[in-house]
């Protein structure tokens, strides 16, 4: 679909979404992009493309409860929408295809 | 439980501008994080950590999803408010416009015009001891021309003031002239000036390479300004090369800075005035004129000018007993009454024509003709703000019944005025930014424009235009907002009661507009008639060779040369510099003397202009005695003398050698029309002469150029063929005139635009809303030309009180301006009356198509709606 495309950070959080499912908020975002790939990545920059996401529909999101560690403050749960589904779908089998077609490879 | 240690003021920041469903989960994360940071790494780094990641949170990309929520922007950017007026501004586009470009174009004049105002007051300001610099000028105390003012002085006179008179520190003498380049293959004409090392020490010129101290010490050293050195050299460091001249080889021993566009004083090329006079000048050598530098402080004492006159007077003893000699009513009066002017005030005191001047008048002038146009466009901008204001009365009614307070209406209402004035102001630093070599070049001056080092350029746009957007949203915020909203529904259309108003203002602008008009006609039909005058000599087809003074060859072996390259059909003539003569004094009889001008001229000189002769005979080569006693006058000349028959009779010369007058030439104009012709006297003298005028045969205009080249060439002259047409500087006398009538003719344009501009947005909205009584009028069997009288009359009927009110200004004005010049046109008495039909004619062309379109519109479309 032209135009549907996503970049790679929008897939990296779709993908850490999916993953943590429950517990899919901000700050654990980036805590697990931290243990798992070893990657730093600004609080804020997570917040805006999690936002843009859910303009976009791949996403949707509620508000959790409240920790004491939180200052109190609830939580904004992010979850895959059948949309988010479909598309990291695609991408997957788009990337498949391509590695397919790198000679040498199947063989 | 964990401590609330997290810093929150930077949360309250951040509940600022972030939109509020998203805060809760933002400044969640933000703690949890810092409450992890906390745990690992410290609450120094947690808290620094804490700041960097919530002032991360400050982008676009967040603060955009306020969609719901303005507060923030609210109390600062009034962002509604500007929303309301893009609105508004796209709503009536034309009468935005008309306000902004009318408001912009006036306001770039003025700012160009404010450039080279305060250009013309920059004149020699950059002079570090500028304040105790003066020029020595002399008001000429004996004869005819008794209280006139002039800077040449003696040569001497310099020299002795610095030795005798106290208080004066140093002191320079200056003159200038041309040189002859010969550097290169094609000999170039370049400015010199010939002064003395006390100039290097008096004025702030920067000297780039060399020694300010030995600079001047030689006389064949010479100081060549930055660009004659690129020029020449190809460099800026040339010290110890070669300036060669015709006269002899000058070495380079300095190279100065150019001087700035602001100084009256030329260093182009700079010599030592001793190498011109070797054996120091007298007490009777006029040729120079000086600077003095007093020690500080000293000018303000009393005496200063009065022993600069004393010493003056001691030393010119012998002049006075010449004198005596010369008039027999001189009796020993003071000859001297001189003046220091200091260095600031030369330029606008036009003494001497060493030095670059300018009437202050010229600035006065300019700064007038900026305030009209900006009064024209100011009176539109505030017109059309009440207009447009009045058509915002409902949108005024409603908010009031919502509860919007007055002091929000008027404040929104200042807010939109000043807003455009704004627009309009930026607008106006482009457009005089992209005008001003236009500009320079109709002024003839270098100007620039800085914004950053000339704050008070910005200052002053900032100014004017905060000015106007105030007082145009006076009215509306002022008024409109205080209106109770139920008057306004109750009587629905605009209110009524400010025509007075209004009308008085398009008045103003017409008046103006008219004066504009009126006055740069006159100013045409006086340049008419300047261009059409008989002058009495034939300057078409006359080319005018300047021969330098200081070349080998004699000018008469020239002209002879020519004379065999050139056919027969050619005339040619030597003489004196033309059109500037010799003056001199001529005693009539004890009591009365007459200034009269004088030439030295060649035999056939009076064939070679075509002037007539009204009795006796010209220069004849045959009469061997006109050579040394014969002499021609003017008619003029002859007038004052008073001779019953001049022919015959004697040139009164005091003690001199007797001239005959053999001759009397018909009145011709040699100068400016601006000077009554003067008194004026033709000799024979060989060895003075300096140009060869030369009479090119009709029809033979084109191929005359390379003929010349050829004869030149073939003659083998020394020097460059230097040529012009004497018609280029006899119109060249009038350089400054059609300057001023460009000037004129602009900014009566301009005038004129602006003011129309301003009259139809006033007669559109006008128009628009009468629509509803044109569509009854026009339905009851009104014809167009009645309902575009109906629109109008109120146009007519001001426009012949701007031609009431700005007739004695024209008049007045003109006839001075006419007073200026000898010979003049009248004020004709229809030029007032019929600018203002001209005015008329423009006002209903302006406001044809709004009108047209309202007429032209089906009445039904009107008469259904309700």
């Amino acid at each position: 679909m032209k135009g549907h495309n996503i970049g790679e950070f929008e897939e990296l959080l779709m993908l850490m979404t999916g993953v943590l499912q429950r517990e899919a908020y901000g700050v654990n975002i980036q805590r697990e992009i931290k243990s798992k790939l070893d990657r730093d990545v600004s609080l804020s920059a997570i917040h805006i493309t999690l936002y843009r996401l859910e303009d976009k529909g791949y996403i949707s999101s509620y508000l959790g409860e409240a920790t004491s560690v939180r200052g109190g403050r609830k939580k904004r749960i992010f979850e895959l929408t059948q949309a988010g589904w479909a598309i990291l779908q695609a991408v997957q089998e788009k990337r498949t295809k391509l590695w397919q077609l790198i000679p040498g490879f199947n063989s | 439980m964990k401590a609330n240690n997290y810093p929150k003021w930077i949360l309250r920041m951040l509940e600022k501008w972030c939109p509020d469903y998203l805060f809760d989960a933002i400044a969640g994360d933000l703690i949890e994080q810092f409450h992890e940071n906390e745990d690992n790494k410290g609450t120094t780094y947690a808290k620094l950590y804490f700041y960097f990641s919530t002032l991360k949170f400050f982008r676009p990309s967040l603060l955009f999803r306020n969609k719901f929520r303005w507060g923030f922007f609210r109390n600062t950017l009034l962002i509604p408010n500007l929303t309301l007026f893009y609105r508004k501004f796209m709503r009536n586009k034309v009468y935005g416009s008309i306000n902004i470009i009318g408001l912009s174009i006036s306001l770039a004049l003025v700012l160009l015009i404010f450039l080279f105002v305060k250009h013309e007051f920059s004149y020699n300001r950059f002079h570090e001891k500028g304040d105790m610099i003066f020029q020595l000028v002399n008001t000429t105390t004996l004869g005819p021309n008794k209280g006139e003012k002039s800077a040449i002085v003696p040569y001497p006179m310099g020299e002795t003031l610095y030795n005798e008179v106290s208080g004066i520190e140093n002191f320079c003498r200056y003159k200038t002239g041309l040189l002859i380049v010969k550097n290169w293959k094609e000999e170039q004409t370049e400015r010199v000036s010939y002064t003395d090392k006390g100039f290097l020490e008096m004025f702030s010129f920067r000297i780039i390479h060399g020694d300010k101290a030995s600079a001047m010490k030689d006389p064949n050293n010479i100081i060549i300004s930055e660009s004659v050195a690129l020029k020449y050299f190809g460099e800026s460091d040339v010290i110890g090369k070669t300036i060669q001249t015709n006269d002899k080889d000058f070495l380079v021993s300095a190279v100065m800075a150019n001087a700035p566009t602001n100084s009256s004083i030329d260093n182009n090329m700079i010599i030592n005035i001793e190498s011109i006079y070797p054996d120091g000048g007298n007490w009777d050598n006029f040729e120079v004129i000086t600077f003095v530098q007093s020690e500080k402080g000293k000018f303000t004492s009393n005496d200063f000018e009065f022993n600069i006159n004393h010493v003056a007077e001691k030393h010119s003893e012998f002049i006075k007993e010449q004198l005596k000699n010369y008039f027999p009513e001189y009796k020993g009066e003071p000859i001297w009454d001189i003046n220091c002017i200091p260095l600031k005030d030369i330029y606008h005191n036009q003494v001497s024509s060493f030095l670059k001047s300018n009437k202050a008048e010229y600035s006065y002038i300019m700064a007038s003709i900026a305030a009209l146009i900006l009064l024209i466009s100011c009176i539109n901008y505030v017109l059309l703000a009440l207009a447009g204001a009045e058509s915002s009365i409902k949108e005024v009614g409603i908010k009031k019944v919502i509860g919007v307070s007055k002091q929000q209406l008027g404040r929104q209402f200042m807010g939109e005025s000043i807003i455009l004035a704004w627009i309009s102001g930026s607008m106006a630093l482009l457009l005089a930014w992209y005008f001003l070599p236009q500009f320079c070049v109709l002024t003839g001056r270098k100007l620039e424009f800085d914004f950053v080092s000339d704050f008070s350029i910005i200052l002053g746009v900032f100014t004017i235009v905060n000015l106007v957007g105030f007082i145009a949203g006076a009215y509306p915020s002022l008024f409109l907002a205080r209106m109770a909203p139920l008057k306004i529904f109750r009587h629905k259309s605009a209110h009524r009661g400010k025509g007075y108003l209004t009308r008085g203002l398009i008045t103003i602008q017409f008046t103006i507009c008219i004066f504009f008009l009126a006055s740069s006609w006159v100013m045409h039909n006086q340049m008419n008639f300047i261009r059409t005058k008989d002058l009495g000599l034939k300057t078409e087809k006359v080319i005018q060779l300047d021969i330098p003074n200081n070349i080998k060859t004699n000018i008469n072996t020239i002209a002879s040369r020519l004379r065999t390259e050139l056919n027969d059909s050619f005339q040619l003539s030597a003489m004196s510099s033309f059109p500037w003569s010799n003056a001199t004094v001529l005693p009539l009889d004890n009591e009365r003397s007459v200034q009269a001008n004088w030439f030295y001229i060649d035999y056939n000189w009076v064939d070679v202009l075509g002037i007539e002769l009204k009795e006796g005979r010209n220069f004849d080569v045959a009469v061997t005695s006109d050579a040394t006693h014969a002499v021609i006058i003017n008619e003029k000349l002859a007038m004052e003398l008073s001779f019953d028959q001049p022919v015959g009779e004697l040139l009164p010369m005091g003690n001199k050698d007797s001239l005959r007058i053999i001759g009397v030439l018909k009145d011709f104009h040699y100068q400016s029309l601006s000077q009554p012709i003067a008194p004026t006297y033709f000799v024979i003298s060989n060895p003075y002469y300096s140009e060869l005028l030369i009479r090119v045969p009709s029809g033979k205009n084109e191929d005359f150029v390379p003929l010349l080249e050829k004869a030149w060439k073939k003659a083998e002259m020394d020097i460059p063929l230097n040529f012009h047409y004497l018609n280029d500087v006899f119109t060249e006398m009038y350089g400054s005139e059609y300057r001023w009538q460009r000037i004129m003719d602009i900014s009566t344009f301009i005038g004129i635009a602006i003011a129309c501009l301003g009259l139809f947005g006033l007669i559109g909205l006008e128009a628009r809303s009468r629509t509803r009584e044109i569509a009854i009028r026009k339905t009851l069997g009104a014809n167009t030309l009645s309902i575009f009288w109906l629109l109008n009359n109120q146009v007519a009927r001001i426009l012949l009180y701007a031609v009431i009110i700005s007739s004695p200004f024209v008049i007045w004005t003109m006839q001075k301006w006419l007073q200026s010049y000898a010979y003049r046109t009248t004020i004709y008495w229809y030029v007032i009356p019929v600018a203002g039909l001209w005015g008329l004619l423009i006002a209903f062309l302006a406001v044809l198509y709004p009108v047209i379109k309202v007429i032209k519109t089906n009445p039904s479309r009107y008469l259904k709606a309700e």
